[in-house]
């Protein structure tokens, strides 16, 4: 696994946006990297960055934006590639399943026509053959009686069956990398955790590599090789999930962990809660974006940005944080 | 006339709610809710969990007199809610208040935090102008938002900042009992922890009573006394918190239990083979 | 909580990148106020005509017909030339206004009120109520105006108010299922039903919460049926169904001066450029008017 180039690998990635109001730094030199094969889950909340880091990836951000730095993609650079470029890409290396199944759906067309229109489409094939694929593929994804289910609409499938088509047609043309925009945060929590299970098995079955986003914790716990926590259009701590989750170094880290209320805890009385609320891009203080929340800032933290320790190019696979004043031992 | 403590404050009984779907040739009933049962005593949290679909938003809309039922009894204090009409429907709409899921859509964008929060107040005729000024202020203090917030409109306030104002209101009456349907699931992870702690500290400071309805196990878990699961309309099982935890009876129950992932107990539950 | 679907980021850069940036953004909203500024001053003039035109509209001079713009007569200098019967063009324009801010107004006014009534009625009581005024609305959709105008015109007979009441009677229908669809949104959302729950009921729901919500909408509708109201007045004009043929208007005047395009184009061009000024005046007043009354853009 080491030793194959990295799927994706992003260094120094700045992404700003035009707004009226002026230029807004969505995504301030960021630096990660997914091998091949491994789960890779960004984690934050609202305005961090997750989502704008991944449409970065792959090409989808809008025309206002504004991308500066480096992404390789198994190897080869494809910031600034043509759109022509990009959109093979995008269909044949890298599939993209986002939060809401019922918008990634066309409810006019059937469900087993959308899927076979990415065959005729890049394969060339026939319209029956495509069609068996896509039966077949809704098969791989588990769809119970997929014959009679290709021949459905959108509508008349539930929510999580919907979301397992919008997966069956990222991945049918056997992408290395599949990107998750919080593609359970819409879902019962029953159908989360088969979701969960279905690209856990296709990413066993096809190797590919999984960047998933998501603001749950526990989520980000059960499906993550590595995780990167998103503050603020920085990564403020990354490393393994067991590393991040069980022994986090950064305070933010720290906190969120320890506000999540959790079953079978002793009922406590009060969660502990960071106080404020994440920034918005327009308002982002100065120094480290979370010193007016942290508990242990100091002086430096609120004129110097914090760098991410251990970590130099886009070859992160250390335990790494962007922290002036972590807390010592574990 | 009031036994406090003998008599729950909420007594449901056998409620149904029904709904007609489909054209006029083909009309079929969707039951929402199906022989709902459950009490709740005051000053305790029940806390109402279920997947979409299951009647716990239908439950809520009833108790809180939003919607009618099919059949069935709601007592609120010992009066049946539905033959309730003048002053004693002002009167059970000044004791029993609902906080919404959607902190933007609960309030008016056309009005001022203030005039939101002071709405009711005006509905009930309570106090003189600068009486009503007053009493927004501290409600603003108790929910924690600074006296400026007063003069903006929703647009200019966060998710968290929306829910406060939308909790400052419900408290506006002194009620005694909150409806309260998914009251963070639209919030950030950081804000439902300040919200869910607001929302305990205001429950033992004024004696409240609440209904909670939510998806998430943890967070109905840490606001909730006793907690009863729903599926498809009925209520599957119900107990106390620690009942249902530990001591899971019903198959749905254990089901929803094992689909909360917990950040330490699963961790790597979904990495499989390849590791 | 944050809804960034790349659809959301899609639709947001495709707006965003119609809305002009930087200073193209100034340029264009500073034509609201620009618009505004004209309607005002136009309609100030128009309604004032009696005290300053130089000339009695009506007043003829066959000595001095179809003289070209900037000619010097005996009463008078005629600005922008006289049309057959030696009528100052300048005047009649100006008197014209009058009449078409006034049908403008009028028409545009009395339609919202009333359409605007019958569609909160329709969706506040649903029922037989919201039925009976969408099948209305529907039936009279499909009938053409000019059928409806003609028929109103041979009953009632032309003037000033037979145009209004002909235009109000064809365009009160956005109105109403504007306000339908807008007050059964309000009726939906939760702090409608927060407002229930707090004991609102009747006439302070709609007035403190569908209303308000719904004003802006309307409002923007408004504007545009001011608009297509000077436009519609013109035609009726033209085709000899409003005003009597004595009194100015911007529609009669082009009708007269139709035959004279080619000898004395100035008796139809003037009044033509003054409904064009007019109609993309308020329709620019109109784009303002909604940008402005929606908080998300609001503050762009």
């Amino acid at each position: 696994m080491g030793n194959l180039d990295p799927v994706v690998s992003v260094s120094n990635l700045d992404v700003v946006f035009n707004t009226s109001k002026g230029p807004l730094q969505a995504i301030n030199s960021t630096n990660w990297s997914v091998a091949p094969g491994e789960t890779f889950v960004i984690l934050g909340e609202s305005g961090a960055g997750k989502s704008v880091s991944v449409h970065a990836v792959s090409g989808l951000l809008p025309n206002t934006a504004k991308v500066s730095g480096s992404i390789k993609f198994e190897g080869k650079e494809i910031l600034g590639a043509h759109q022509e470029e990009l959109r093979k890409l995008r269909a044949e290396k890298i599939g993209v399943i986002f939060q809401d199944p019922l918008t990634s759906l066309d409810p006019c067309f059937k469900v087993g026509a959308q899927i076979a229109e990415i065959f005729t489409v890049h394969k060339g094939m026939s319209k029956s053959d495509a069609w068996d694929q896509a039966v077949n593929l809704l098969d791989s994804v588990q769809i119970p009686d997929p014959k009679r289910r290709a021949d459905q609409f959108s509508h008349q499938l539930s929510g999580g069956q919907r979301q397992r088509v919008v997966i069956a047609m990222a991945i049918a043309l056997n992408p290395t990398l599949l990107i998750a925009d919080e593609p359970t945060t819409a879902l019962d929590a029953s159908v989360q955790v088969a979701v969960l299970e279905l690209i856990q098995k296709l990413r066993n079955d096809r190797k590919m590599a999984v960047v998933l986003i998501t603001h749950n914790i526990g989520v980000a716990a059960s499906i993550a090789d590595r995780i990167a926590i998103m503050y603020a259009g920085r990564i403020v701590e990354t490393g393994t999930a067991r590393e991040v989750l069980e022994t986090p170094k950064h305070p933010y880290t720290q906190a969120l962990l320890s506000s999540m209320p959790r079953i079978g805890s002793s009922s406590a009385e009060r969660l502990t809660t960071i106080s404020g609320t994440p920034p918005s891009l327009a308002t982002i203080p100065h120094g480290c974006a979370f010193h007016p929340r942290c508990t242990r800032a100091i002086e430096i933290c609120k004129t110097v940005i914090p760098t991410l320790s251990n970590a130099q190019s886009a070859n992160i696979s250390q335990h790494a944080f962007a922290c002036h004043n972590p807390k010592e031992g574990k | 006339m009031m036994n406090m403590d003998t008599n729950p404050l909420i007594e449901v009984k056998s409620l149904v709610k029904d709904y007609k779907i489909g054209k006029r040739s083909s009309r079929t009933i969707l039951r929402a809710v199906d022989n709902v049962d459950f009490s709740i005593y005051r000053g305790r949290a029940l806390g109402v969990v279920g997947e979409s679909g299951s009647g716990k938003s239908t439950v809520a809309s009833i108790l809180a007199k939003l919607l009618a039922p099919t059949s069935g009894s709601v007592k609120f204090d010992g009066v049946e809610i539905n033959q309730l009409t003048g002053i004693e429907l002002k009167n059970f709409r000044r004791r029993v208040q609902t906080v919404f899921q959607d902190p933007f859509s609960s309030l008016n964008p056309k009005m001022t935090v203030m005039k939101s929060i002071s709405e009711p107040l005006v509905v009930h005729k309570i106090g003189t102008k600068e009486e009503r000024i007053a009493r927004v202020y501290d409600l603003l203090e108790m929910v924690g938002l600074e006296a400026s917030y007063a003069e903006r409109y929703p647009h200019q306030l966060s998710g968290g900042q929306a829910q406060r104002v939308s909790i400052a209101r419900a408290l506006a009456l002194q009620p005694e009992f909150i409806i309260l349907d998914e009251p963070i699931s639209s919030l950030d992870l950081s804000i439902q922890a300040q919200i869910l702690n607001l929302l305990k500290e205001l429950q033992g400071k004024f004696q409240l009573t609440y209904l909670f309805i939510g998806h998430d196990l943890g967070t109905v878990a840490f606001i909730s006394d006793d907690i009863c699961v729903m599926e498809s309309g009925k209520i599957v099982e119900m107990g106390s918190v620690d009942e249902i935890f530990q001591h899971p009876k019903h198959e749905y129950t254990k089901k929803l239990l094992s689909a909360v992932l917990d950040p330490t107990k699963d961790l790597g539950r979904f990495l499989g083979s390849s590791r | 909580m944050s809804k960034t679907s790349i659809s959301t980021l899609l639709l947001g850069s495709k707006l965003a990148s119609k809305l002009p940036t930087g200073s193209r953004k100034k340029r264009f909203l500073q034509a609201g106020p620009i618009s505004i500024a004209f309607l005002s001053i136009a309609a100030f003039i128009s309604f004032t005509a009696n005290f300053w035109v130089p000339q009695d509209p009506g007043y003829q001079d066959l000595f001095f017909r179809l003289v070209p713009p900037m000619t010097d007569g005996e009463t008078t200098s005629y600005w922008l030339g006289s049309d057959q019967l030696g009528r100052d063009v300048f005047s009649r324009l100006i008197h014209g206004g009058k009449i078409s801010f006034a049908v403008g107004l009028a028409t545009a006014t009395f339609a919202m009120l009333i359409g605007g009534f019958l569609g909160l009625i329709a969706a506040y009581f649903r029922g037989w109520q919201e039925a009976i005024i969408l099948r209305v609305v529907d039936i009279q959709t499909a009938f053409p105006f000019l059928i409806v105008a003609i028929a109103i015109v041979s009953i009632v007979g032309s003037g000033v108010v037979t145009i209004i009441v002909t235009l109000v009677v064809w365009l009160w229908t956005p109105f109403a299922r504007l306000a339908h669809a807008k007050s059964l949104s309000v009726k939906e959302s939760e702090f409608y039903r927060a407002a229930i729950s707090s004991g609102r009921s009747g006439f302070g729901l709609v007035f403190q919460h569908i209303v308000p919500n719904i004003v802006g909408s309307m409002m923007v509708v408004w504007t545009f049926v001011v608009a297509q109201t000077i436009i519609a007045e013109s035609s009726m004009s033209y085709l000899g169904l409003g005003v009597p043929l004595s009194t100015p208007t911007w529609g009669s005047m082009l009708s007269e001066g139709r035959n004279y395009l080619e000898t004395a184009w100035w008796i139809a061009t003037f009044p033509a450029i003054a409904i064009l000024l007019t109609v993309l005046s308020v329709n620019v007043f109109g784009d303002w008017l909604s940008d402005r009354l929606d908080p998300q853009t609001k503050d762009i």
